[in-house]
């Protein structure tokens, strides 16, 4: 047993990572309430997930509620409504990540190109303003916008057009989600972006000038293979997520009319667990589904980041 | 610099104006000392059960529309009385009541039901569940003989009984609707239309007691054609959620289109796959295709309704619970200058010229108690509502207290003595509802209003309930209200609870609004939602009805 401790002390990937991380302690001692945050939150409750194998009854808790196999897990591939949920969260989510995840990265290139600070820093600023709007807010904007007595509908009888259901039309309530998406919360993810274009070395920039680059070879050929792996990183990111999210933005601004063909597995999960008599057991099923088919994408992702050139989400770290 | 000093300045002034205008609102609480004293000693002989309570304890309740900013426990005279006679106070939680359910069921399966929950909306399959898990608290089986005032107001709710057998026990306490006085024979639902009687006289509509969907259409294409309120493209014809235009086209006259119903031959049905169902979806779909309805009314929420009625005066009608005639007075008094003339309120009848509906259930809210509850506790609060829903605790609720509220003449009657400029009523309504939330709802003195207390409004209130509700008697036949099947009722299984997710608000808006023939599109419907409809189905036949296969 000791003779394996040592070996494994001496291995010298983990030596270095001790080293590292001794060297650098007072910064890794700030990151110690996220890390106990993230035991107490996302580690602890994980727990819980053997409920997906169990028939929940709240007086015996989690630990002594009977065992029920896969009992959960065939209701759950027997409900339409689940399979269809998938597909709509599929569906938004891959449309989501090509309109509103470059979104945020071309705000960055172009707020940085802007000279003027003081017009820079005012923009900035609008642009991630909505971002802490709740989307109750957002929600009840958008309905006051685009309903049939709304400002659009004004706008548009005021110029003779027909009046137009926005609200009800579910060919354009995605869009809705998207643009909404990228309204509310383009200008906040914008600012991780600027803050990796912020640390790529001027000189670059200087030689480019003086070699005769424009701007906008500039931008192509230094900036954005600078912040490449900040953008791979968000991008793994956002595929560990691909199975999710959607709750709060869909909730607010869905309708009945809406309500079927906008419900992703969030809301899904959120209907069978307390919007009718709940199973805990069922609803922690789908959710452990969920969790696993994300972090089978976010692995996958990660790797072909990795091949691709990329530095993955653990920096290059083995 | 400066110019932050001036806001820091400011800031400062609007928190002491407001901090002002809060000391100056509680002002209002004061009662006369002498009063209060007189006032606490008579109440104190109302209650006749006799009992002492020497320990003081805190009872923690749980229920929707409180506001979690009044201070309940010594808000009002009323309210000082009756923590200092039953010698207690209340832990409240107030849930919010956008999404109560949601937060009850939370709170009931992460085992932390607070000693008494109060919970209006609930599927009574879903409270079998919880019952058989230990859950809630049983009741003493001499419940009955030690609060006879409560046992006398669940004898008037059918449900308490049929669930007091299938669980073998008394686990709620469901909060009964009429109990001191009963409009007719048979309790029906206060739903009601309220309609434009200028407008109508305008356009020369007959203002009668009861409308059908197709005599409300007729209405809504007329003013519709003529504006008789010079709206414009702002006329909504009928402003009505969802909810309530479901109630107006299929519910009032096939109340079983959305319920597994039992036929003579004992055979389940489903509701929705009835021709009478669709014949109702197909009024609905014309109604949205003429414009006779808000184009958008599947985002309306019942509120948007009525203020689009009564505030913004742009609908020619509305659906609504009957109560809400006071909010309708209001709107159009206080924000369109129109008296009470402007406006007709009718009952809501089906396209036979009868009234359809399934037999009242006669409560709103259940009371349920926390497994862990301590006896005293519940004894202490068993006290309370049993004082609340006798005569005499009745007669507080409405009347408030003597010397406070009202007082008697020389001549034995009684006349009302409060000032409400001076100090609040006893039974303020700020600080009472968590007393009228207890035992009894406060509706048959809504349709009965206490001659001590009969102010002018209120008359008229009860007036415009009786008018509706005496309409409503008036059609019924014999098959008008559909009893319930007590033998199936509470049957619970993972058949029966896949019912409830079927979403009926989202299928008939989607129905109505949708393109394409709408009754393929009903039978699409009909065929998605075989799976969950025909194993509950099958199950009841099998379980219920011996002679099926």
């Amino acid at each position: 047993m000791s003779a394996r401790r040592t070996l494994a002390a001496n291995a010298p990937g983990r030596r270095n990572v001790w080293i590292e991380v001794l060297k650098n302690k007072e910064i890794y001692l700030l990151a110690l309430p996220a890390i106990a945050w993230y035991i107490v939150f996302c580690y602890m409750p994980m727990g819980g997930l053997t409920l997906a194998f169990k028939s929940f009854k709240t007086r015996l808790g989690i630990l002594a509620s009977p065992w029920n196999g896969t009992t959960n897990f065939e209701s759950l591939f027997r409900d339409p409504a689940f399979f269809r949920s998938v597909g709509i969260t599929l569906w938004i989510n891959f449309i989501e990540l090509l309109l509103c995840f470059p979104a945020p990265i071309l705000l960055a290139l172009m707020l940085n190109e802007l000279r003027m600070r003081r017009y820079k820093k005012l923009l900035q600023t609008v642009y991630t303003f909505p971002h802490f709007l709740s989307w109750v807010i957002v929600g009840s904007i958008v309905k006051n916008l685009l309903s049939v007595d709304g400002v659009v509908n004004g706008l548009m009888a005021g110029m003779g057009l027909d009046k137009v259901s926005f609200l009800g039309n579910k060919d354009l309530f995605r869009p809705l989600i998207y643009i909404s998406e990228i309204w509310k919360e383009a200008g906040w993810s914008s600012i991780i972006y600027l803050a990796a274009i912020s640390g790529i070395d001027p000189q670059l920039y200087e030689v480019a000038e003086i070699d005769g680059a424009s701007r906008f070879q500039r931008v192509v050929n230094i900036t954005l293979p600078s912040i490449f792996p900040t953008i791979a990183v968000m991008l793994i990111l956002q595929m560990g997520g691909i199975m999710g999210g959607h709750f709060d933005q869909i909730y607010n601004l869905q309708n009945d009319v809406i309500a079927s063909s906008a419900e992703t597995l969030n809301l899904y999960i959120y209907r069978i667990t307390f919007q009718r008599t709940p199973n805990y057991g069922f609803s922690t099923a789908v959710s452990l589904f969920c969790s696993v088919i994300n972090m089978v994408l976010l692995m996958s992702t990660n790797k072909v980041a990795e091949r691709f050139g990329g530095t993955g989400l653990m920096g290059g770290v083995k | 610099m400066k110019r932050k000093n001036l806001i820091a300045w400011l800031v400062a002034l609007a928190l002491l104006l407001s901090g002002t205008a809060l000391a100056a609102e509680k002002e209002l609480v004061v009662y006369s000392e002498e009063d209060l004293a007189r006032a606490k000693e008579y109440t104190d002989t109302l209650d006749t059960s006799g009992k002492t309570y020497d320990e003081h304890l805190t009872i923690e309740l749980a229920t929707e529309m409180l506001d979690a900013t009044q201070d309940y426990n010594q808000g009002s005279a009323g309210s000082q009385w009756f923590t200092e006679h039953f010698n207690f106070d209340f832990d409240l939680v107030a849930i919010p009541d956008s999404n109560a359910n949601d937060k009850i069921r939370t709170m009931i399966n992460s085992g932390e039901v607070p000693d008494v929950l109060r919970w209006n909306g609930f599927d009574i399959n879903e409270i079998i569940s919880y019952i058989d898990q230990g859950l809630f608290y049983r009741l003493p089986d001499d419940w009955e003989e030690r609060w006879p005032n409560i046992a006398h107001t669940q004898s008037l709710v059918p449900v308490a009984d049929a669930l007091a057998e299938k669980v073998d026990g008394t686990y709620g306490l469901f909060r009964v609707v009429m109990y001191h006085y009963y409009p007719g024979d048979v309790v029906v639902s206060h739903n009601s239309i309220y309609i434009r009687e200028d407008w109508a006289n305008a356009v020369g509509f007959e203002i009668k007691d009861a409308y059908t969907p197709s005599e409300l259409l007729e209405y809504a294409r007329l003013i519709k054609e003529q504006d008789p309120g010079q709206v414009g493209a702002n006329l909504v014809p009928i402003a009505s959620d969802t909810g309530y235009l479901a109630n107006l086209f299929l519910g009032s006259t096939y109340p079983q289109y959305n319920q597994i119903y039992r036929t003579e031959d004992g055979q389940y049905h489903w509701g929705f796959s009835d021709p009478q169902t669709l014949e109702g979806l197909k009024l609905w779909k014309e109604a949205y295709d003429e414009g006779l309805i808000s184009p958008e009314f599947y985002v309306y929420s019942e509120t948007d309704a009525v203020n689009t009625f009564s505030i913004s005066g742009v609908a020619g009608a509305v659906l609504n619970p009957g109560s809400v005639c006071a909010a309708v007075k209001d709107g159009f008094a206080n924000d369109q200058g129109l008296d009470e003339t402007a406006w007709h309120q009718a009952a809501m009848i089906g396209e036979d010229g009868y009234y359809h509906d399934y037999a009242n259930d006669n409560f709103w809210g259940v009371t349920y108690f926390s497994a862990d509850i301590d006896e005293k506790v519940f004894e202490r609060y068993m006290d309370i509502v049993d004082f609340m829903v006798s005569d005499n605790g009745a007669d507080f609720r409405c009347n408030g207290m003597r010397y406070i509220d009202w007082d008697f003449n020389e001549d034995g009657t009684r006349s009302m003595v409060y000032d409400t400029s001076v100090y609040r009523r006893a039974s303020d309504s700020n600080f009472w509802p968590v007393y009228t939330l207890l035992g009894a709802c406060g509706d048959d003195n809504g349709f009965n209003p206490d001659p001590v207390d009969a102010s002018e409004d209120a008359l008229f209130y009860a007036n415009q309930l009786n008018a509706v509700y005496n309409a409503k008697l008036s059609r019924l036949t014999d098959d008008s209200i559909i009893e319930r099947d007590w033998e199936s009722y509470g049957f619970s299984s993972d058949a029966q609870t896949a019912l409830t997710a079927i979403d009926y608000r989202t299928i008939m808006a989607n129905l109505v609004v949708g393109e394409g023939d709408l009754e393929e599109n009903w039978q699409s419907i009909i065929s998605e939602n075989a799976y969950i409809i025909d194993p509950a189905l099958q199950e009841l036949n099998e379980t219920f009805n011996s002679g099926a296969e």
